[in-house]
């Protein structure tokens, strides 16, 4: 099976990042934060080199990290932790976010309109000015964040967030962003960027194992706790643990999990994010330039956009699903359908049935793009029979 | 030298105490915090230094503290 379904989860793993889980099963099997014997120790030393590093590479600080898991997770612990209070009290809450929302967005969003939260969706243009100014008509005064997506999912487009940033910035909103297919993928800084809250999962461009995810703060906008329980720390205290990162992460972390975002995050560092990106770009460029040779074929990209290494085509007369079955029984392993991502298909004007998103990794080759791009061919022509 | 013991609310901070300690040239390991100085969970970090040394640094890199007391004999 070749692997082009990076954006779902990324695969394979660096050898650094397998050898790494293998040894945190053995060196890290305490408990890390909760007992005093030298594992558990070894344990929470290990997340905190993981707290560590992901706040260099985020431009924040070690204790404003907070391990969970995963990217949806993370989301829903930012939008209803900074809600919370507020939808409590009774007050206004409105919130902004984009039309290329995931559905780990949209959904915590529209869940709190039942107690009270309301929200506009802001469209997408190919045209970044155009993007920004529909996000500020859309402020008022009980607007209180902008929650979007720094990149889609399902096209690929990057957002101009740095100015999204900015724009918080002015009218003192907060800015959730999910970095859900940017983060280890593009460079993002929160202080440079504006940010207040940065949403990612470990198991994508930080090429941890699954079922990690991180949420870091700069510590401005206080986050109320949704889950509560054991932190290691305050035990005698009935209420939550009141400060970071334990206060948000009630329950035993998943050290292996961090362990792996940790050495997915050296690796990163060690080929370098820019060039692991200029290659996956290539390879989209490669793609792109041999989909254009076949008739039938459409690929959803739009002038003056920027792009993450992602491309979304469709076959014609053929629905989305029909063509990733094609390519998997043909040994090519990528998404097809609406990718929990109605919104962002609708702005992409592929509903009803979505489109087939290819994206690519570091271990791909070239060889294995053209392979695949005469396979897409082959369907092609098919169906034009 | 002086041995002290610094204790805090929780692992993470003790983890970047000691990791700003290591930055800084000072030996320093982290410990459970014993139960003669605080009920309830809690970490330390048992460096060596000048308390006053210590305390500089932690409050250079926004580390909060509970307490920090000589480690006797």
């Amino acid at each position: 099976m070749i692997y082009f379904d990076n954006a779902a989860t990324t695969y394979p793993k660096p050898d650094s990042v397998r050898r790494a889980v293998m040894e945190a099963m053995v060196k890290c099997g305490g408990n890390p934060g909760r007992s005093g014997h030298n594992m558990s120790m070894a344990s929470a030393s290990a997340v905190y080199s993981v707290r560590e590093k992901a706040a260099a590479l985020f431009g924040a600080l070690p204790e404003n990290v907070i391990f969970t898991a995963n990217c949806t997770q993370s989301v829903n612990m930012a939008v209803k932790g900074l809600a919370e209070t507020a939808l409590r009290e009774g007050k206004p809450f409105h919130v902004i976010i984009s039309s290329l929302e995931h559905n780990s967005v949209l959904r915590p969003v529209h869940e709190l309109t039942k107690r009270g939260l309301t929200y506009s969706i802001a469209e997408v243009s190919p045209d970044d000015e155009v993007t920004l100014h529909n996000i500020e008509s859309l402020v008022k005064p009980s607007t209180k964040a902008i929650v979007c997506t720094l990149g889609s999912n399902v096209t690929g487009q990057l957002m101009p967030f740095g100015r999204i940033g900015e724009l918080c910035r002015r009218k003192n909103l907060c800015f959730i962003g999910d970095g859900a297919q940017v983060c280890g993928v593009v460079p993002v800084d929160m202080e440079r960027d504006g940010i207040n809250i940065l949403c990612m999962p470990g198991h994508k461009g930080l090429y941890g194992i699954s079922g990690t995810g991180l949420l870091i703060t700069d510590g401005k906008f206080p986050l109320y706790h949704i889950i509560e329980g054991g932190t290691g720390t305050t035990s005698l205290e009935a209420e939550q643990t009141p400060f970071l990162p334990e206060g948000l992460e009630s329950g035993t972390v998943n050290t292996v999990g961090i362990v792996s975002v940790g050495a997915g995050i050296d690796f990163l560092k060690s080929m370098g994010q820019k060039r692991i990106h200029g290659y996956e770009e290539h390879l989209c460029r490669r793609f792109i330039s041999e989909l254009e040779k076949i008739g039938g074929v459409r690929i959803y990209r739009r002038e003056r956009c920027s792009y993450l290494p992602i491309v979304l085509f469709n076959v014609e007369g053929r629905s989305p699903e029909e063509t990733a079955a094609y390519l998997s029984d043909s040994g090519f392993a990528l998404r097809g359908g609406l990718h929990c991502s109605g919104l962002a298909h609708r702005t992409a004007g592929t509903l009803p049935d979505g489109g087939v998103r290819f994206a690519p990794s570091v271990f791909n080759t070239e060889a294995q793009v053209i392979a695949l791009a005469k396979t897409v061919k082959r369907f092609a022509e098919s169906s034009a029979e | 030298m002086n041995k002290h013991i610094i204790a805090f609310a929780s692992v993470t901070y003790a983890n970047k105490a000691r990791s700003v300690f290591a930055k800084n040239g000072i030996n320093a390991v982290v410990k459970r915090t014993p139960g003669t100085l605080f009920r309830g969970c809690g970490f330390s970090v048992v460096a060596e230094g000048r308390p006053e040394h210590l305390v500089r640094i932690m409050e250079e890199n926004g580390i909060s503290y509970k307490s920090i007391s000589a480690v006797k004999g």
